[in-house]
């Protein structure tokens, strides 16, 4: 007994296949097939050797060579791929079961057939051009995958192998072909990619709700034709609505989107709302009649008079969490049915949508969020303000009162101012959170007007100055800067950074302030001697509520916003803000703004504003 | 609330406490206030009256009558419609974007001085 590797490897020598191997792992019955087939071509070698010989021997020959040939025969037609002999013109010699299964030929039709005729024109010149490389020599064998047209026009992917058998002489004798009909893998990668491609798709578009389902819908009725709708299950759960749909034909899409305008479907009720309340695929591979009969007498009449159905899924879109729709997926009347692989395939491609469905809501229920934070946080700061109205106003009428009176004494009046500064203070801080808001809510807006800026940074310099006891400012101030824009906004920008200066240099020095006209831009230069900012967070400086990571906020308390709302007041004067630091040994704050005739008109403030209803009197 | 006796300003605001500092401030320097806690009541005061005020100080957000439907239903009435308003407003942005038609306009919390000043110059 030979063992198979040596067998492989005669065959291998004999029929110059060298993939042999790894062909007979994917089909054990070729060994067989192609040991016969050795067995069978040494006969018949030997039959022609001996003719001159002996008649018994030559009788012994034929009857070997006919028991060979009858093994062959038997192993070629069994083989569970395609075989074929093909003469060098590419007609067939000899073809089995497994090929005729597979193309849809009898023998006898493919015996009048070349190969060439059964390929599909696309794939027909690579097959050709290897052939005769194989014929000149130049190759051994080919392998290759392609399509043929089976008999009834559809296109079959197959993995063809073709070696040459030669003549003893040498001259090319036929050809040896294995052919495995792969359209199956080839489905499965074609539906990979196309799973790939929506997951691409549906991410991309899931953060613009209105385009996403009509998107699935159009990804979907593309690629399981004919028609896709996709129906929501409404706030309360109780209904589905159709949402999305799409028909390949824009006839049918315009009659289905008049049957779908209004329709509601109860939890529970038809075919939709089994599927949903089950949460498991339907298949409906024909119409039953009983169906048929309800849609002849349902909205949908008009649609299925003109166009009909063949064949149906309905899939529910189910996130991990919760049951978020269905998905019907219908062909018209002359379509194919759908098979169960359809329905995998379908399910598969329901909970991408799903996920970014699911994502969408997330999205959505996340900008509600932030948009309730800010209209609660514009409440809140009215709502605190009232009050500190009438504190401030006591406090007023009482300083009137002492004053006319002169009822109060050195103390209470210290008292009293302090009061008054504090109260002003929180008026500050609740000013800002409503800034921060209006920017959130996108309800910022300047009042501008040409101002002296020169003027104005001196004046608030000046008076900052003032409060200052550890700290002294240094001010190198360019005369005669006139800047357009929102004079008190330049006012909480200056402050702020001159209050960040002071506040991060807890153990005093100078702080300087540089005004300067450059060619295109008034800049504004303000440089501490404070702790600084480290380098790799200087760039997340200006995001609202960010602290630097070496602020201790046991020690320097603040909100966050400072800096955010000097940024976002700056751009909104069409400028920008540079910041320079080095940790321990301070910071430099460069604010550009702009020359006078710069500003954007988009920044305007609007010319008739509508009173905001969530600002409160 | 009286409405037989003259009086020169009437304040209008939803909130108890800022119509009492209010009503508090002006007496003692000198003026007569009477309130009322929404635009309707301020409307029916000021066609009840015998004596319009010299002016009206107005709050915006109210329950029943806002300032703005206030503004709106004096000026369509000629018998009311020349009692001079200024708006009082927790929304300073009001200052700078009028969102109504008024003489002067008050950030809250309010500048008393200022307010003073504005009332004395419509009562002379």
């Amino acid at each position: 007994m030979q063992s198979s590797d040596e067998l492989i490897a005669e065959i291998q020598a004999t029929f110059g296949i060298h993939n042999l191997r790894s062909l007979i792992e994917q089909e054990p019955g070729l060994l067989n097939f192609f040991e016969s087939y050795r067995a069978h071509v040494q006969h018949q070698q030997e039959s022609t050797s001996v003719e001159q010989g002996a008649s018994d021997e030559r009788q012994q020959i034929a009857a070997a060579l006919q028991a060979s040939e009858a093994r062959f025969a038997a192993t070629f037609n069994q083989a569970a791929v395609g075989l074929s002999l093909v003469a060098p013109d590419g007609s067939w010699l000899r073809v089995n079961q497994k090929l005729c299964d597979i193309v849809g030929y009898s023998r006898d039709e493919l015996s009048t057939r070349t190969f060439q005729d059964l390929t599909y024109p696309d794939d027909l010149e690579i097959d050709l051009a290897y052939a005769r490389r194989v014929l000149n020599n130049e190759l051994d064998q080919y392998s290759l995958e392609k399509r043929y047209i089976h008999k009834n026009g559809s296109l079959i992917w197959i993995n063809l192998t073709v070696s040459l058998v030669r003549a003893a002489d040498g001259t090319p004798d036929y050809f040896i072909s294995v052919i495995e009909d792969i359209s199956e893998r080839k489905r499965a990668e074609a539906r990979l990619h196309m799973l790939v491609e929506a997951s691409r798709l549906f991410t991309a578009k899931s953060l613009h709700a209105p385009d996403l389902l009509d998107t699935v819908a159009q990804q979907i009725a593309t690629l399981l034709g004919d028609v896709c709708m996709i129906s929501l299950i409404s706030d309360d759960e109780q209904t589905l609505k159709p949402i999305a749909s799409f028909h390949r034909n824009p006839e049918a899409l315009k009659l289905l989107h008049t049957v779908i305008s209004d329709m509601r479907l109860h939890f529970g009720e038809g075919l939709q709302g089994r599927v949903a309340q089950a949460g498991q695929s339907l298949l409906l591979a024909e119409i039953p009649d009983e169906l048929l009969r309800n849609i002849r007498q349902s909205a949908y009449r008009p649609y299925f008079e003109q166009f009909g159905v063949v064949s149906m899924m309905i899939v529910p879109i189910q996130s991990s969490a919760r049951f978020l729709g269905t998905m019907i997926v219908a062909r018209d009347r002359n379509g194919v049915s759908y098979t169960q692989d359809d329905v995998v395939f379908a399910t598969d491609l329901a909970d991408r949508a799903a996920l970014a469905i699911e994502n969408d809501l997330l999205y959505r229920d996340a900008q509600q969020a932030i948009h309730m934070r800010e209209v609660f946080l514009s409440i809140a700061a009215h709502e605190l303000r009232t009050p500190l109205t009438a504190l401030l106003g006591n406090a007023q009428i009482l300083e009137r009162r002492a004053m006319r009176n002169g009822v109060l004494t050195e103390r209470d009046q210290r008292s009293l101012v302090i009061i008054q500064e504090q109260g002003q203070r929180l008026n500050t801080l609740i000013e800002t959170l409503l800034d921060v808001s209006r920017l959130q809510l996108g309800h910022f807006t300047l009042s501008v007007q040409l101002f002296d800026f020169s003027a104005f940074v001196q004046r608030v310099v000046d008076e900052f100055g003032l409060t200052l006891h550890r700290h002294t400012i240094h001010a190198t101030i360019a005369p005669g800067i006139v800047f357009k824009g929102d004079e008190m906004r330049m006012e909480q920008v200056l402050q702020n950074l001159l209050t960040n200066a002071v506040k991060y240099s807890p153990m005093g020095g100078i702080v300087d302030v540089r005004l300067e006209q450059l060619a295109e831009h008034i800049r504004l230069t303000i440089t501490d001697q404070g702790i600084g900012i480290p380098l790799n967070e200087q760039s997340r400086l200006f995001a609202q509520f960010y602290r630097a990571s070496n602020v201790d906020p046991k020690r320097i308390s603040g909100l966050g916003i400072g800096l955010y709302l000097v940024h976002e007041i700056v751009a909104h004067h069409g400028g920008h803000v540079q910041v320079e630091s080095v940790p321990e040994q301070g910071s430099t704050f460069r604010v550009y703004l702009p020359s006078e005739t710069d500003l954007p008109a988009a920044r305007l403030p609007f010319s008739s504003a509508q009173h905001d209803t969530t600002e409160r009197g | 609330m009286s409405t037989s006796q003259s009086y020169n300003v009437l304040v209008v605001d939803d909130d108890y406490a800022i119509r009492d500092m209010l009503t508090m401030f002006l007496e003692e320097e000198g003026f007569n206030a009477v309130c009322a806690t929404n635009g309707r009541e301020a409307i029916d005061l000021l066609r009840s009256a015998a004596d319009q005020p010299r002016v009206v100080l107005l709050d915006l957000n109210m329950p029943v009558m806002t300032g703005w439907e206030f503004r709106q239903e004096q000026q369509h009435d000629p018998a009311i419609a020349n009692v001079p308003v200024a708006v009082i407003s927790a929304d300073r942005s009001i200052v700078q974007q009028p969102t109504i038609d008024a003489e002067e306009y008050f950030p809250k919390p309010l500048d008393l001085d200022r307010l003073l000043a504005f009332i004395q110059q419509c009562c002379d």
